[in-house]
């Protein structure tokens, strides 16, 4: 029973040139209790989706979609302050640039404290409520692993490194104990040493506590590491999805071919200093997408179909789009 | 294979003075010595604010050095450099690439006067002989000679990685030193600026220095390691050395991090 099912979800933005289609038919569902993966590189959309989850989006851009729900409820035909409730209580995003999303005008702990939810505070009188605001801010803390809680609660935004406000983010989105944790790019720039601690926190959360997590990165190898199920972006089309453990073993569509190649760790036989196998180009910008299949231009099995948008296929739970898939050697 | 840079007891000390009620912070680093051959490949790792960044400034003369010297192919440079004459000749030898390579160019300028910039203050060719070596360098960075009449708005990340990598190569360095050059790169650019920056030195024979946080690239195409910590060099050695058989236990920490993310199969 998936959590967050969504279906043919499209996303259109208006400009001077016409509309541009910036998402086109994206499916992705997260069941309860598990980790799934949205990779992509950047400008296909990734962090469009977490916006279009939260509901963050601008009102001229027109958002459709066949189905968007949250537990069976429809997401789209919400009330504003129903929307608000899911999102305060049941799902956190982390955002990208800690720097940027958090307020420069409070320190840590006052923006911390603010985000726990009134039930989880007991007491009878103002100040012992405080005081356990505090206490819990603190062991919030200390569990995604910052340790000089003194100094960094009092601390405002720009006072700290990026390292420290990325966990920081991830204390605050964990501190409403929500359902699902949408984690926008969590990882990015940080020392190994740190990444396989916050991996570790996300993976320790997904078991004993079965949060769901969507973990939006282009890091195959931290999502190779933890994640159960992937689903692969590209220009704003939804590429492949299904089991990590499929994908990774027998990859259908020659982009996440090329994805899954580009990252020398995954191959043990790679000589050292040996080409890396590419993909040609790059990303197109969303004024000049191609028509049909996105990847089109730069795909080395591209045929004349290839100008029609592929429909979705399926074998077992491991669906893909592509009219000239890796299993069928038919070129 | 010969040195082609040697760095002696390489210091720098930042000292901020102490204060009314404020305590003093220090931070030192190094002494440092480093050799690095003709066409190697060194890779430093290490914790952030561990002077990996502040390393490689001082190593291309951007930061100035309290104390140490630098030679490079015999000829001898102060680290704590003052003469005119041996800065010009330290900028031909060695160059860098910063971490994010779109902000380091000037948005209202085509790229071939970024390109021009280099030629111009450090050489004294005239403008068409200026303007065919940069073509030249943009083919062999693999992009047009028409990119020299482009804004940098209108190159794709990739390209912009190209033409800071183009200006890196322009005056025939020696060494080339790079901030986190992949860091902020999508994975299909970056493997192609990881092919591009191996060519290149196969064909211009360039000792390459980076800072990378990803291991699976520096033990890809990394020679030799160096792992940082507080502004020391704890540990260095061969790629395969360090990886398999780590000694200090920061190198042991990124290692088997690193090894953790990993998947144990291969895969086919």
């Amino acid at each position: 029973m998936p959590m967050l099912d969504i279906k043919n979800l499209t996303l259109e933005m208006h400009s001077s040139e016409g509309t541009i289609k910036a998402l086109d038919k994206v499916n992705l569902t997260v069941s309860s209790g598990e980790i799934r993966a949205l990779v992509g590189e950047s400008g296909s959309g990734k962090s469009l989706i977490v916006s279009a989850i939260c509901g963050a989006l601008p009102s001229e851009w027109s958002l459709t979609a066949d189905r968007m729900s949250w537990n069976g409820e429809n997401l789209l035909g919400m009330s504003s302050q129903q929307r608000r409730e899911v999102m305060r209580r049941e799902i956190a995003v982390v955002f990208q640039n800690p720097q940027t999303s958090l307020d420069p005008s409070a320190t840590l702990g006052e923006q911390l404290e603010e985000s726990i939810p009134s039930e989880f505070v007991q007491g009878r009188w103002f100040w012992q409520r405080a005081q356990q605001r505090r206490k819990i801010a603190i062991s919030t803390v200390h569990k995604v692993g910052i340790k000089h809680h003194k100094h960094y609660l009092s601390a405002y935004p720009h006072q700290i490194p990026s390292d420290i406000g990325q966990k920081f983010m991830i204390a605050m989105a964990l501190v409403s104990q929500p359902k699902l944790l949408i984690a926008d790019d969590p990882t990015r720039g940080m020392e190994p040493t740190t990444k396989t601690q916050i991996l570790k926190l996300f993976t320790r959360l997904n078991q004993t506590r079965s949060l769901s997590i969507l973990f939006v990165s282009h890091d195959l190898l931290a999502i190779a590491s933890m994640s159960h199920t992937m689903t692969v972006l590209y220009a704003g089309q939804t590429v492949e999805s299904g089991k990590m453990k499929h994908i990774k073993k027998r990859p259908l569509h020659p982009y996440t071919k090329a994805l899954l190649d580009s990252a020398p760790s995954f191959r043990k036989d790679l000589p050292p200093k040996s080409h890396l196998p590419t993909i040609a180009g790059s990303i197109p910008t969303l004024q000049h997408l191609p028509i049909g299949c996105r990847l089109g231009p730069r795909c080395p099995r591209a045929q004349r179909a290839c100008v029609q948008t592929p429909a979705v296929r399926r074998i077992h739970d491991h669906s893909y789009s592509c009219h000239y898939p890796l299993h069928m050697e038919k070129l | 294979m010969t040195d082609v840079m040697q760095v002696k007891q390489l210091t720098f000390l930042h000292n901020e003075n102490k204060r009314w009620l404020k305590r003093p912070e220090v931070f030192k680093l190094g002494p440092i010595d480093l050799t690095v051959k003709r066409g190697e490949t060194v890779a430093i790792i290490g914790e952030n604010r561990s002077g990996k960044s502040l390393l490689a400034k001082l190593l291309v003369g951007a930061v100035r050095a309290d104390e140490g010297e630098i030679d490079i192919n015999e000829h001898k440079y102060l680290a704590k450099y003052k003469s005119k004459d041996n800065q010009r000749k330290r900028t031909h030898d060695i160059r860098m690439i910063l971490q994010h390579s779109s902000d380091t160019m000037n948005p209202s300028v085509p790229v071939g006067r970024i390109l021009d910039e280099p030629l111009r203050l450090n050489t004294l060719l005239e403008s068409s002989e200026r303007k065919k070596i940069i073509e030249d360098t943009l083919v062999k960075v693999g992009l047009l000679r028409e990119h020299f009449y482009f804004y940098r708005n209108m190159l794709s990340d990739g390209q912009q990685q190209r033409i800071a990598l183009a200006r890196a190569i322009m005056l025939k360095p020696k060494v080339l030193v790079a901030d986190e050059p992949f860091a902020a790169l999508d994975p299909s650019i970056r493997s192609q600026t990881v092919n591009l920056i191996l060519e290149l030195q196969q064909e211009l024979g360039l000792a390459f220095i980076f800072i990378s946080h990803n291991l699976g690239i520096v033990r890809h195409i990394a020679d030799k390691v160096i792992v940082m910590e507080r502004g020391q060099i704890v540990e260095e050695g061969k790629t395969e050395t360090i990886f398999r058989w780590p000694q200090h236990t920061r190198t042991k920490k990124l290692v088997t991090a690193y090894h953790s993310l990993v998947p144990q199969q291969t895969i086919r």
